[in-house]
C-alpha cells in the first residue's frame, strides 16, 4: 500500500496561514522528542522501529510511507492506544502539522518530478464525447455503459479506478454498431467519415483504406501504423468476400476501429529506461490537454499542431491551451461539469442526493439542474475571463435563470438586466442585499448536499468546507460516543445548536467539532435548498460563531471573509484538485513541488485562473513521464 | 440427451486426436460441463441481495431457534414465507473488524477478506467474491456467467474522511481482487440485454472477426506495458474473449443445447420506474426473469451503495435518509424509523421470493431450485458493528438446502461458512472459502 497521495489532504487548519516552507509553530526537535516519548516504548526494535526515523529531510523522503502512517495514526486518534498515556490534543495537532510540513518541505527540495505514463480507458462521458466528435453523431453513445466510480483526487477520470467489467466489450461493440448505423444514415456525419470514393484510378480497396486510415488516425489520437491499417483493410476485404457491398464493408470495418484498445484506451508509450523523465510525444500532449480541458479527443487544430510537432514549444502549447479555454463550444463547460461536480460533490444533487419531495412538493428537475450547474458556470466564467480564483469564494455576481429566481425567492426588480434572465443560466450582478448568493457557497446545490433530507446540518456543512475548500482531513468520529440522552439531556427541547454545544463538552468530540461546528453555524441562514431564511422552527437563526482559533465570524459574509483570510490554504486545495484532475491520478509526494510552483505562479499573477491551468499544462508531471527503477 | 464427455473423448481417441478435438469443443465447454447430475437440464441458482446501513439490532433475531421461530418486527414481511427462509445468526467476517465503518464491511460481504485502504492506487478487495467463485462453475451452463444488478448509481468521489475510494462501497461482486464488477441499474437495459441473448444469432454480419482483431491489437499493446497496466488490459481482453465465446455459442445453438426457457416476445419490457419501490421491484423482476429463462444462475443485487443516502420519507412514519437515520444515537424515534426502513428491505426480499416461487419448474418452482441470500455488511448502523450480521437464506437449492430454520450459531462464527454452504448447495465443489471452517451442517439437506 502506498498512502502517499494522502498528503493532498494533509494540511491542517491550524497552520492554514503558513506557507509551505515556513517553520512549524513548535520547535521540530521538541516535536520529534515528543514522538519518541509517546511512541518509543512500544515502537522500538521488532516491528515498527522508531529508531529508523530521524528529524531530517532525507528521512522524510526515504521513509515517506512510514512517516505517513505515523501521521495518519496520530491524526485519526488510533495512536497512542487508549491504555497508553493520553496525548495532549494541541500537541497531537502540532505533531500532525509538523510531519505534514516537514514532508512537504523535503519533497520541495527534490524539485518537480514526472509521473507514470498514462494508461487508462476513456471514462464513460469521455467515450460519449469522443464518439460524438469522431463520427459527428449527436447522441449519447455511451449511455448504456456502466457508470464510472472515482479515485485519486476524487475524479472519475483517475486511471486507478477506471476498471474494466466483463460487460464492457459487449457494450462497446453494440454502441459502435449503433453509432455507425446512425452515421451511415446521417448526411453530415456520413460525409465526415466517408471522404474517399472508388473511381477511376482508385479501387474500392484503396478508397476503403483511405477512409479507414483517416478514421483510425483520429480515433487513435496519433497516426495509425501501416500494420494497424492493413488489419482493418483485411476486415473490410473479408466482409466484402462474404457478400457485403463496398460501403457496408467499410462501415463494418470501422467497428473494429471503435472497439480497438488503441481507441478505447489512452496508452502512452512506456519509456525504456527507468528512472529518467522522458518528454511526452506531441500527440500524447495533445491528448492529455484535450481530455483535461474538453473531456474529448483533440480537435483538428490541436491534432495538426501535434502532427507538425509544435506542442513541445511552450509558446505554442500555451496558445493551444488558451484556445481551448476560450473556444466557443460547450466542451470546456462539459469538462468543468465533471471537475466541479466531483470536487464539490454537487453532481450528486438531484441524483443520489434528492431534495425531499414531501417537504418541497413543487420541486422538479428543472429547479434542481440549474442549482447543480451554478458552480460549473461560475468556474467557466472565471476561467474564460481570467478572473481571480478567489471569486469562487466571493464576488458580486453569480449565475441565475428564471427557475432559480423562483427557488431562491429573489426579487426581479432588485436585479439589473432582469429581462435577460430567462431559461438559460446567465451571469447576474448582485446588489448588496443578495451578495450572499455570490461564489460557490451561494449555490443551493452546495447547501443541498450538506443538509439532511428534512433539516440543515452544521456538522455536514462545516466538514464540507474543511474538506472541499481547505482539503483538511478529518478523522472519523471516535466509536462509542454516548448519546445525549444517555447523558441525561432531553434533546427534544433543544435546538441542533444546543445539542452540538453539549456534544462538544465531550473532549473526544471537541477536538474536531470545535473546528467543524462554528463553520456550519455561520451558514445556518441557508435552508436545505440553499434558500435564505432568518428564522427556522426553533426561532431566529443565530449565524454567529467563534472559530477554533478564536476568531468571531458572523454569518455567511463572515465565513467568506474568513476563508479569504486563509486564501493560501484554499488556493492550494484548488490547485491540488485541478492538478489531480489534469493528471488523471492521485497526487504523489513528488508532486508537492509542482503544486507549490503553481501556487507561486498564482501568487505572482493575482490568482488568475488561467495561470492555474497554464501552470499545470506546462508542469513537469504533465509534459513528462517516467517509470520507476 | 447424450453429450460428449471430454474424458470419454480422450479415452476413446488417442492423444493425437484429442488435442484438435478439444480445440473444437471450446465453445461447448463454455456452456456445458459434465457432472454427476445433469445441471444443464436441472438448474440450481444463487443470488445474494445486499442492503446498506444495517438493521435495528434489537428487533431482528428471533428468540426461538430451530423450526419454530417467530418473526420479530423487521422480519414480519417474510413471516408468511417462513418455511422457505432461514435466519442465520451470529456470523461475521473477522477480516472486517478493522478499518472504517462502511467500506471495509460492505466490499467484503461476499469475499470475507480485508480491502486495501486506498483512494484508488492498488485497489484490492483481498479476494474473489463467493458469487464469482460460483460463476466459474454455474456459468458454464448459461450465456451469462453472472449478473450484477442494483438500484443506486455509482457514488462519486473518494471518501476523504476515511481515505477509501467509493468504488468499494458500490461493488459486492469481485471477479478478481483487483476487478469489481459493474452493476446494471437500469431495468430496461437489463431486459433488452436478455432479449438479445435469447434471440440467439443476431441479424447482420457477426462481430466475431472484429473481436479477433481487437485481441491482436491488445496483445501487441500488452507487450509494451508495465504489470498493473497489463492486468487492466487483460481484463478488457477477457471481456472480449468471453463475448466472443458467447457469440460463437449463440450463433451455433446446436453446439451448446442452450435455449432460453422464456419466450421473450410474450413479456413486456419494464416501464420507467416512478418511485424507489417500483425501481427496486423492477430490478428484482430481472433476477427472476434471468433465472426463469436460464440466462444466468448467479446474481448479485445491491439495494443501495455503502453509506446510501436514499431518502425513505416515502414510507409512512419515516422522515429522512437511510444513512442519516442509521445513526440513530439511541433516539427512540429514529430507531422506529430505522426499523421501518429495514422492514421495507425485507418486504422487497419477500417480493422476490414470492415471484420465484410462483414460477413453476418441473414438479416444483424456481425458488425451490435456488439459494437466495439477503443481508448487510454490519448489524447496527450506529455502531458499525460487524458482529452478528443480519442474514437470511431462502430456497432449497434443488433439495440440497434445508429452510425454515433459525440457526443460532455460537458467537463470531465465520460468515464464510454460510457462503461455503451456498456454494456446495448449488453444486459448486469448493472445499473452503475465505476463512471458512466448514459448511453450516443443519442447513444441508
Amino acid at each position: 500500500m502506498k498512502p502517499t497521495y494522502l498528503l493532498s489532504l494533509a494540511i491542517l487548519f491550524s497552520c492554514a496561514t503558513l506557507r509551505a516552507a515556513d517553520p512549524p509553530t513548535a520547535l521540530p526537535s521538541s516535536l520529534f522528542k515528543q514522538l519518541e516519548i509517546s511512541c518509543k516504548e512500544c515502537h522500538e526494535g521488532e516491528g515498527f522501529d522508531l529508531n529508523r526515523l530521524h528529524d531530517s529531510s532525507q528521512s522524510f523522503i526515504d521513509h515517506h510511507d512510514e512517516w505517513e502512517k505515523i501521521r495518519q495514526r496520530i491524526a485519526d486518534h488510533s495512536m497512542p492506544p487508549k491504555d497508553a498515556d493520553p496525548l495532549d490534543p494541541a500537541i497531537r495537532l502540532q505533531l500532525v502539522d509538523w510531519i505534514t510540513n516537514s514532508s512537504r518541505q523535503a519533497f520541495m527540495e527534490k524539485g518537480e518530478k514526472a509521473g507514470p505514463p498514462l494508461f487508462r480507458r476513456l471514462a464513460r462521458h469521455e467515450y460519449s464525447n469522443t464518439m460524438r466528435d469522431l463520427l459527428g453523431v449527436h447522441m449519447d453513445v455511451g449511455h448504456a455503459l456502466p457508470e464510472d466510480a472515482a479515485g485519486g483526487e476524487g475524479f472519475n477520470n483517475a486511471s486507478e479506478t477506471l476498471i474494466i467489467s466483463p460487460v464492457h466489450a459487449e457494450k462497446y461493440i453494440e454502441a459502435a454498431a449503433v453509432a455507425l448505423d446512425y452515421a451511415a444514415k446521417d448526411e453530415t456525419s456520413r460525409k465526415r467519415i466517408l471522404h474517399a470514393f472508388p473511381k477511376e484510378g482508385v479501387s474500392e480497396t484503396e478508397a476503403a483504406r483511405n477512409n479507414l486510415k483517416s478514421l483510425a488516425n483520429r480515433a487513435y489520437r496519433r497516426p495509425a501504423t501501416k500494420e494497424e491499417v492493413d488489419l482493418l483493410v483485411n476486415i473490410y476485404e473479408q466482409a466484402k468476400a462474404d457478400g457485403l457491398d463496398h460501403t457496408q464493408a467499410t462501415f463494418y470495418a470501422m467497428r473494429a476501429v471503435l472497439v480497438s484498445v488503441n481507441f478505447l484506451f489512452i496508452a502512452e508509450t512506456v519509456p525504456e529506461q527507468p528512472g529518467v523523465d522522458v518528454p511526452l510525444t506531441d500527440h500524447e500532449i495533445a491528448t492529455r490537454l484535450s481530455y483535461f480541458l474538453w473531456a474529448t479527443m483533440p480537435d483538428r487544430e490541436l491534432r495538426e499542431a501535434a502532427d507538425k510537432g509544435l506542442l513541445k514549444n511552450p509558446d505554442e502549447l500555451k496558445k493551444q491551451t488558451l484556445r481551448l479555454i476560450n473556444g466557443r463550444g460547450e466542451q470546456l463547460n462539459n469538462s468543468l461539469t465533471f471537475f466541479m461536480g466531483q470536487w464539490l460533490g454537487t453532481q450528486d444533487w438531484g441524483r443520489s442526493k434528492q431534495p425531499d419531495t414531501q417537504l418541497h412538493p413543487w420541486i422538479q428537475d428543472h429547479h434542481v439542474a440549474p442549482m447543480r450547474d451554478q458552480p460549473v458556470y461560475i468556474m467557466e466564467r472565471i476561467l474564460r475571463e481570467n478572473r481571480s480564483l478567489l471569486e469562487l469564494v466571493d464576488s458580486n455576481w453569480t449565475y441565475l435563470n428564471g427557475e432559480l429566481l423562483g427557488v431562491y425567492k429573489l426579487k426581479k426588480s432588485s436585479l439589473k438586466h432582469e429581462k435577460d434572465i430567462n431559461q438559460h443560466l446567465v451571469s447576474v450582478e448582485l446588489p448588496d442585499e443578495y451578495r450572499y448568493r455570490a461564489g460557490l457557497l451561494g449555490s443551493g446545490s452546495v447547501m443541498g448536499i450538506t443538509s439532511y433530507a428534512r433539516r440543515t446540518s452544521p456538522v455536514l456543512r462545516g466538514a464540507w468546507v474543511m474538506d472541499k475548500m481547505f482539503g483538511i482531513e478529518l478523522p472519523p468520529p471516535p466509536p462509542n460516543v454516548p448519546t445525549l440522552e444517555a447523558g441525561g439531556h432531553d434533546i427534544k427541547k433543544m435546538t441542533v445548536r444546543q445539542q452540538l454545544e453539549i456534544h462538544r463538552e465531550n473532549p473526544a468530540c471537541a477536538t474536531c467539532h470545535d473546528r467543524i461546528d462554528p463553520i456550519g453555524f455561520s451558514m445556518e441562514n441557508f435552508d436545505t435548498l440553499g434558500r435564505w431564511r432568518d428564522k427556522d422552527e426553533g426561532g431566529p437563526i443565530d449565524a454567529k460563531a467563534s472559530m477554533a482559533d478564536g476568531r468571531d465570524v458572523a454569518g455567511i459574509a463572515g465565513l467568506k471573509a474568513y476563508i479569504l483570510e486563509n486564501k493560501p490554504q484554499f488556493l492550494r486545495q484548488v490547485t491540488y484538485k485541478m492538478l489531480g484532475y489534469g493528471l488523471n491520478r492521485g497526487l504523489r509526494p513528488s508532486d508537492v513541488c509542482t503544486v507549490e510552483t503553481i501556487l507561486e505562479r498564482l501568487n505572482n499573477n493575482d490568482n488568475k485562473a488561467q495561470e492555474l491551468i497554464l501552470g499545470i499544462v506546462l508542469s513537469k508531471p504533465f509534459l513528462y513521464k517516467t517509470v520507476e527503477e | 440427451m447424450m453429450r460428449l464427455d471430454r474424458r470419454t473423448v480422450l479415452r476413446g481417441a488417442g492423444v493425437a486426436l484429442a488435442l484438435p478435438l478439444l480445440e473444437a469443443m471450446r465453445p461447448l465447454s463454455t456452456f456445458a460441463a459434465s457432472t454427476t447430475v445433469n445441471p444443464q437440464t436441472q438448474p440450481v441458482r444463487m443470488a445474494a441481495l445486499f442492503f446498506p446501513n444495517g438493521v435495528r439490532a434489537d428487533k431482528w433475531t428471533p428468540s426461538e431457534t430451530g423450526e419454530g421461530w417467530t418473526a420479530p418486527a423487521q422480519l414480519e414481511p417474510i413471516a408468511h414465507l417462513k418455511s422457505d427462509v432461514s435466519v442465520v445468526s451470529n456470523l461475521w467476517h473477522q477480516a472486517t473488524n478493522t478499518g472504517d465503518g462502511h467500506y471495509v464491511k460492505d466490499a467484503a460481504w461476499l469475499t470475507g477478506r480485508t480491502i486495501t485502504k486506498t483512494t484508488g492506487v492498488d485497489l484490492n478487495s483481498g479476494g474473489v467474491s463467493m458469487d464469482q467463485v460460483a460463476a466459474r462453475t454455474l456459468g458454464q451452463f448459461t450465456p451469462l456467467p453472472s449478473m450484477e444488478l442494483g438500484c443506486e448509481q455509482v457514488t462519486s468521489g473518494v471518501d476523504g474522511n476515511v481515505g477509501y475510494t467509493r468504488v468499494y462501497g458500490c461493488h459486492i461482486a469481485w471477479k478478481q481482487p483487483t476487478q469489481p464488477l459493474a452493476k446494471e441499474i437500469n431495468p430496461r437495459l437489463a431486459f433488452d440485454r436478455m432479449v438479445m441473448i435469447s434471440n440467439g444469432k443476431p441479424s447482420g454480419r457477426s462481430n466475431r472477426p472484429i473481436l479477433d482483431l481487437v485481441k491482436d491489437d491488445a496483445q501487441r499493446l500488452s507487450q509494451k506495458l508495465g504489470h498493473n497496466d497489463r492486468q487492466r488490459l487483460d481484463q478488457y481482453l477477457d471481456s472480449v474473449e468471453s463475448l466472443e465465446k458467447r457469440l460463437a455459442s449463440l450463433e451455433n445453438p446446436t453446439s451448446t443445447g442452450w435455449k432460453s426457457r422464456v419466450d421473450f416476445s410474450t413479456r413486456t419490457p419494464p416501464a420507467d420506474p416512478t418511485n424507489h419501490t417500483e425501481r427496486t421491484r423492477l430490478m428484482l423482476d430481472m433476477i427472476a426473469l434471468a433465472f426463469e429463462a436460464d440466462i444466468t444462475r448467479v446474481a448479485t443485487f445491491m439495494f443501495g451503495n455503502s453509506v446510501s443516502g436514499q431518502n425513505f420519507s416515502f414510507l409512512e412514519g419515516v422522515e429522512g435518509s437511510h444513512h442519516e437515520i442509521s445513526h440513530h444515537a439511541g433516539n427512540p424515534e429514529k430507531l422506529a424509523q430505522y426499523e421501518l426502513i429495514a422492514k421495507w428491505h425485507v418486504a422487497q426480499y419477500a417480493y422476490l421470493l414470492e415471484k420465484l416461487k410462483s414460477i413453476p419448474e418441473g414438479e416444483s418452482n424456481v425458488l425451490a431450485n435456488s439459494a437466495i441470500l439477503f443481508g448487510s455488511g454490519f448489524r447496527d448502523g450506529n455502531a458499525h458493528d460487524p458482529h452478528d450480521l443480519p442474514l437470511l437464506l431462502a430456497g432449497q437449492a434443488g433439495g440440497r438446502l434445508k429452510s425454515g430454520l433459525h440457526i443460532a450459531n455460537t458467537k463470531d462464527n465465520p460468515m464464510s461458512n454460510l457462503l461455503l454452504t451456498m456454494l456446495q448447495a448449488t453444486g459448486v465443489e469448493e472445499k473452503s472459502f475465505a476463512d471458512s471452517t466448514g459448511v453450516i451442517e443443519p442447513l444441508m439437506a
